[in-house]
């Protein structure tokens, strides 16, 4: 059995980027060196990453966490169905839902060699849609930025790039989209020394017209 | 004679520091970055060279070496692609192969793991994990001590170890699975 390090209680600090400067790069040497922290980190990162891709799906819909001290379980028969739905939800959410808690970019070096990243939060589109999205849009992530957006279905579809913090899609790109086609976007954000600044996690959408 | 067991040295470094210097270049890039393998292998052969040199005169563990290397590569690599990476050409869409590929078959038998933990057990994890709550935030949510909060994760991260360890999940050698004392799950 392994004995307890002292640095495993830092190992889902780091993994949920809450280690900053030296103290990360201090568990990042110490898991070079110690091969019980490196195996628990392989293992709760992978954890933390199936949970991030359930979501709320990981807790149905009846025993929403939140409410202070109710036994939220219900026994017996809801179980067996229960775990069968919530199999299909995984493969659902693994390959489905939108990824609005995805990874963080770390793209930009700040000035003692930390490697920093922003995020981009989006608004739209997202999900399934009755029609073709007239435009995409996401929170304000700065001033004196220039934002560019990505279209994605096998390839890029479509880019352009914007000052604002939304963008209309050209009518022509539009017609393009096929129903039940199944889409992704992402924006990115530069700095006007042209460096990326921040970066939005990859979203899909789905052309899914009401029948 | 000598050359040979340093080859046989260098090896096994290579074997053992492979998926440590990926998990750590991978953690910095982002999974989605197809450059990540080409970065950890140019590592690799770095740490060779300067082995092979006589650059690393033990003052540090081999580790602290290598992760000396790997965290230049990392920042170099990132000053290179931040100057040109309004040019570059685009990542694959999703969903990414190298990840999916990654969590596939074992991050399914996981995830059935998780599905079969009892609902009060899979609330933490979703308010830990996903919601990125302190455990003393969890507590106030579900009415609970911080310390019990501290048992049902643990609960959780043995129960899956378990699991993990039992299917040779990540192929490693030398650790035996971990035994799970009965707790309230159990009930």
């Amino acid at each position: 059995m392994m004995s307890k390090c002292r640095f495993e209680g830092q190992i889902e600090n780091y993994l949920l980027k809450r280690l900053e400067g030296t103290q990360k790069e201090e568990f990042e040497e110490h898991y070079f060196n110690c091969a019980s922290c490196f195996q628990r980190l392989r293992e709760r990162d992978l954890l933390i990453r199936i949970v991030k891709s359930r979501g709320p799906a990981l807790v149905a819909e009846g025993d929403r966490a939140g409410r202070p001290g109710r036994v939220l379980w219900r026994p017996a028969p809801r179980t067996l169905a229960a775990a069968a739905a919530g199999l299909v939800l995984v493969l659902a959410a693994l390959i489905l839902v939108p990824r609005f808690r995805g990874t963080t970019p770390e793209f930009v070096l700040t000035g003692d060699g930390t490697v920093r990243g922003g995020t981009i939060a989006v608004v739209a589109p997202a999900g399934e849609l009755p029609e073709p999205p007239a435009s995409f849009e996401w929170q304000p992530a700065g001033s004196d930025l220039e934002f560019r957006v990505y279209l994605f279905q096998s390839d890029v579809v479509w880019t352009a790039a914007t000052r604002s913090n939304s963008i209309a899609l050209p009518d022509e790109i539009r017609r393009r989209l096929a129903d039940g086609g199944e889409y992704s976007w992402q924006v990115k954000a530069f700095a006007p020394q042209g460096g990326l600044t921040a970066v939005s996690d990859r979203v899909r959408f789905q052309v899914k017209p009401a029948r | 004679m000598k050359r040979k067991q340093d080859e046989l040295d260098l090896d096994e470094m290579v074997a053992r520091y492979r998926p440590i210097v990926g998990f750590r270049v991978k953690r910095a890039f982002g999974p989605a970055n197809p450059d990540w393998e080409d970065i950890v292998n140019e590592i690799l052969a770095d740490v060779i060279v300067k082995i092979r040199n006589g650059e690393f005169e033990g003052r540090s563990t081999i580790g602290t070496f290598i992760y000396t290397i790997a965290s230049r590569r990392i920042v170099d690599y990132i000053r290179l692609k931040t100057k040109h990476l309004r040019y570059a050409p685009e990542p694959p869409p999703l969903p990414d192969p190298q990840e999916l590929a990654e969590l596939g078959e074992n991050a399914e038998r996981l995830a059935r793991a998780i599905d079969k933990l009892k609902p009060r057990f899979k609330e933490v994890l979703y308010l830990y994990y996903f919601q990125e709550l302190s455990r003393e935030e969890v507590a106030r949510r579900l009415g609970l001590t911080p310390r019990r909060v501290s048992e049902r994760v643990n609960y959780d991260h043995k129960l899956l170890r378990k699991l993990l360890q039992q299917e040779d999940f990540f192929q490693l050698s030398g650790s035996r699975p971990t035994k799970v004392r009965k707790t309230e799950n159990d009930e």
